[in-house]
């Protein structure tokens, strides 16, 4: 962090709470935080109402930590809980190893086709972690694709498929982008005059790595593990697929498990919810402690970032980055779209076995339609309310004084730590009580709501990122010629944290469009979304058709997230 | 871009002002939650009466005419969803809401929205799912039209659910990769299917619980569960879902899945999948397919002539086209299927069943599944 400079915003004496010495201010606190409790912290505080009231929400006597009791006593559930960890650690670990040179080589060597490359590297993240793990499956289980076309034995596969390294693996793949997107923006801010002035000191590249380099993206790449971890204990999708066979049961199972099966066990749910959030704030306390543990310079504005040619090495960079977009992104892809390609799922990939026809008179529809019309509205919407509410949080967490704003920091921080089911339940009991409005819980949009609860986490990491970049100074400059406080932010911050607002609005969008645990238990009566649609089909044994309507929504959203980054340019600086 | 993250004693005070926060909105919500419950019962008072006036004289009244709307959450297959709900609002002209999802999704909604109910008729795979809802006290008293055609092994006896349709649990195997096909169940246990096998999650499904259950309770204890326990030793995966576990038998990759409701099968066949079904004579369950009506419904006349509807001869037509059986016992199946009399099928006591459940659950997770 900047030493502040005398003067600074951030060196003013602490203000009371409430009183900024600008009303507009305190105003707008009070708006954001009670749109953020409202959407947020309601629901996860009926969580944990349901972890001590076991009665709840019919009743609330009977308060008691029977729920977390019966966790301490089970070796079963503590054994899921420390699946639960190890997953997370693991995936984080994977996720930062493949993105943080990933990222360094795109955004800022002059490695060849780094414009496409960026732009694969969302690719995985459009697909639902449930779509991901049957397309592995699909691949390299016996008699998969992988068997039928290269001949290989997949015994071995199979068994890598379905085990601890397996799961970690198949998630590392899909969540890394997290990672990628964070440390892409701060890949862009090492000023090059550091990066020389190492080599002309006679430092060479692993040394200019290690104690340049990645202490400067430290916080960043923190930032997007610590995002990582909790999607990743989190995550019901692929250690459900996978976790059966392999015998390896996380925590997010156990909780989908007890809310859906006979005899529902709510309260134990909500208290191996509260398990996981207690992990997630576990790990944000343990990453801070880093980054404080390491000192790093931050930019100065003005010192000027450009390409670092490498010479020959940016081909095996190249190649690098090609393979992790290709297995990562493109494999899984490339299953899936053939899958749905095919006559019976028994005749296997054969010329013989091929409709097309099938997967191009999908769209047709009505049904198919009316759902991606449906995803594309609760996906834009729930994005756009997340930018917006996303950005008044980061603002009111690095331009103001408002205390207990860290209080909203961890708030909005939380849900990426609750299994889908979790927020899906905790969505249906606030919105379904009689005193709300009733047109909201009845109609599709209160998916939207669900949506922007999953989302918020990403919108404010992102924009919280970005305001950090924009140095304070130029706050000042801008109040000093006389600019007041929606002045400078329109024509100041702005257009400088857009970008990155877009980059988080693109994700959000990207989610919404796959998202499926929510939308399976929340979507109102006669509402249908690509996800569902497509679970519908599974679950029925309609395995093409439902891999179809996978295919048609990932060309929908490739071509949105296509026109945008074209309508908008690119998203990172452009460098010299 | 860099991420920062606020001190770390500044995170601490948040996270204690956010815990606590949450803790104390918790108790305000909490206070504020108890006074909905109330709201529940005027509906639940005024549909009873009305539902005790129809299922004790229902011929004596002449039936009101249905109006309205209604809302069927059902486990059911998609495709006999609407195509129900469509001809019933032909017929009616009353809007019918569908809710589709799993059984588990189906449970998780209605548990969730137990203090403001919004759900009129209810159709599970999953029997025990009904007797559930039953003993708590949820459901409405009725016996439909014609529904005293379904078998009373298939009809609760205080008529708070009956089959709307049946399946047959057997042995679906894959014709591409089995040369010689399973006749008994036991068969599953041999050399040539080690690691072949696999089965759907009776915790998932009350309906495969009921082989558990009819295993134990024709063999008794010790033989029933030797049998699961041999299937384990042989190798036999246990895979959440109906269609989670049918789907390495399609693809090859697995020979067989015992226990997966035969209809799916059926109609992947249909579709020119390279699938046989066969019912083994020592392990054949039938699966009913309950349908019910919660107490809370506020329009209990035309949830009450959808009931009718989905037991008469046009509803259960529709129900033996997606290749169920139909509940009514006078109803023919579809002739791409077997008929309920050419199956064998294992008794299964499912009031002993249900008590035994969540012992039994624990027993066959332990010993098979994990």
């Amino acid at each position: 962090m900047q030493r502040p400079s005398p003067g600074s915003l951030a060196a003013r004496p602490r203000a009371r709470f409430l009183a900024i010495g600008e009303p507009g201010v305190t105003a707008f606190a009070l708006i954001t935080s009670a749109a953020l409790l409202l959407l947020v912290a309601y629901p996860l505080a009926l969580v944990f109402a349901q972890a001590v009231f076991p009665q709840f929400p019919l009743a609330t006597s009977g308060a008691s930590l029977d729920a977390f009791q019966r966790i301490w006593a089970s070796n079963y559930h503590l054994g899921v809980i420390v699946h639960s960890a190890q997953v997370g650690v693991g995936v984080a670990i994977v996720s930062v190893v493949l993105a943080v040179p990933a990222a360094f080589l795109v955004r800022r060597t002059d490695m060849p086709a780094r414009g496409v490359l960026d732009l694969l590297m969302l690719v995985p993240f459009t697909s639902s972690p449930f779509l991901t793990a049957e397309a592995w499956i699909v691949l390299l289980q016996r008699r998969g694709y992988v068997e039928q076309l290269t001949g290989l034995e997949a015994s071995r596969s199979e068994a890598l498929l379905y085990s601890y390294p397996g799961i970690v693996l198949v998630m590392a793949l899909h969540l890394f982008p997290l990672v990628y997107f964070s440390v892409a923006g701060a890949v862009a801010m090492i000023p090059t005059s550091i990066l020389d002035a190492a080599r002309t000191s006679g430092a060479g590249w692993r040394r200019t790595g290690l104690r340049i380099v990645l202490p400067s993206l430290l916080p960043s790449i923190l930032g997007g593990a610590l995002l990582v971890f909790a999607a990743a204990i989190a995550e019901y999708g692929t250690p459900a697929i996978l976790g059966v066979q392999a015998r390896f049961i996380v925590t997010a199972v156990d909780i989908a498990n007890l809310t859906s099966q006979h005899p529902v066990d709510r309260p134990l749910a909500a208290a191996l919810s509260v398990v996981l959030l207690a992990m997630t704030m576990a790990a944000l306390v343990a990453a801070r402690a880093l980054v404080a543990a390491t000192s790093h310079q931050g930019a100065r504005s003005g010192s000027s970032v450009t390409r670092i040619p490498i010479g020959y090495a940016r081909w095996g960079g190249f190649v690098y980055v090609a393979l992790l977009a290709i297995v990562a992104g493109i494999l899984p892809w490339a299953a899936v779209i053939a899958t749905s390609m095919l006559r019976t799922v028994s005749g296997g990939l054969e010329w013989g076995n091929l409709d097309v026809q099938r997967l191009l008179a999908l769209p047709m529809q009505p049904a198919a339609q009316q759902a991606l019309l449906t995803s594309v509205e609760l996906a834009a919407v729930a994005s756009t309310t997340v930018a917006i509410l996303g950005t008044a949080i980061a603002y009111l967490l690095t331009r103001t004084r408002v205390s207990g704003r860290g209080a909203l920091d961890v708030i909005s921080m939380l849900p990426s730590a609750a299994p889908g089911v979790v927020i899906a339940v905790a969505v249906i009991i606030v919105w379904n009580q009689p005193f709300m409005p009733k047109g909201i819980y009845g109609s599709q949009w209160v998916l939207a709501i669900a949506y922007a609860i999953v989302f918020l986490p990403y919108g404010v990491r992102y924009a919280v990122a970005a305001m950090h970049a924009v140095p304070a100074t130029l706050d000042d400059a801008g109040r000093t010629s006389g600019a007041g406080e929606v002045r400078r932010f329109r024509r100041l911050l702005l257009p400088l944290i857009l970008p990155s607002i877009v980059s988080a609005w693109v994700l959000a969008f990207a989610i919404g469009m796959r998202e499926l645990e929510n939308s399976l238990i929340v979507r109102p009566p006669g509402t249908t979304t690509v996800a569902t649609y497509m679970w519908q089909n599974f679950a029925q044994g309609s395995v093409i058709d439902g891999m179809g309507m996978a295919v048609v929504s990932f060309a929908v959203t490739c071509a949105a997230l296509v026109a945008i980054r074209l309508a908008l340019g690119r998203t990172d600086p452009p460098l010299g | 871009m860099r991420m920062t993250l606020p001190r770390r004693s500044s995170v601490l005070r948040s996270a204690a002002v956010t815990v606590a926060a949450l803790f104390g909105a918790a108790s305000i919500v909490a206070c504020g939650g108890s006074t909905t419950a109330p709201t529940a019962t005027p509906t639940a008072t005024a549909a009873a009466p009305k539902a005790a006036a129809a299922s004790t004289t229902p011929s004596a009244t002449p039936k009101p005419k249905p109006t309205g709307e209604i809302t069927l959450y059902t486990a059911g297959p998609d495709t006999l969803a609407k195509s129900m709900s469509e001809a019933f609002t032909a017929a009616s002209g009353v809007k019918v809401n569908v809710f589709q999802g799993d059984t588990g999704a189906v449970l998780a909604k209605l548990d969730a929205e137990k203090a403001n109910p919004r759900a009129d008729v209810i159709i599970l795979a999953d029997w025990s799912g009904a007797l559930g809802l039953a003993n708590g006290g949820l459901l409405a008293s009725y016996l439909p039209e014609k529904g005293d055609k379904v078998p009373a092994a298939y009809r609760d006896s205080d008529s708070r659910f009956i089959a709307q349709g049946l399946t047959g649990l057997g042995i679906t195997y894959n014709t591409k990769v089995v040369k010689t096909p399973p006749v008994l169940v036991a068969d599953l246990a041999g050399p040539e299917w080690q690691g072949k096998v696999t089965m759907p999650d009776p915790a998932a499904s009350g309906s495969v619980y009921g082989i558990v259950a009819a295993q134990t309770q024709k063999l008794g204890d010790t033989a029933g569960w030797a049998l699961f326990q041999n299937l384990k030793k042989n190798g036999i995966v246990v895979l959440g879902t109906n269609a989670q576990a049918l789907a390495p038998v399609l693809t090859g990759t697995k020979s067989a899945v015992f226990g997966a409701a035969d209809y799916i099968a059926l109609t992947s066949i249909q579709k020119g999948e390279a699938l046989k079904v066969v019912y083994p004579a020592d392990g054949t369950v039938i699966a009913p397919r309950p349908m019910m009506i919660l107490k809370s419904s506020s329009n209990m006349t035309a949830a009450q002539a959808f009931a009718d509807f989905v037991m008469s001869d046009a509803g259960q037509a529709l129900v033996a086209k997606t290749l169920i059986i139909p509940g009514r016992s006078d109803v023919a199946v579809d002739p791409a299927r077997q008929p309920l009399s050419a199956l064998t099928p294992l008794p299964v006591d499912w009031s002993k069943a249900i008590s035994a459940q969540p012992e039994a659950l624990k027993k066959f997770a332990e010993t098979v599944t994990r």
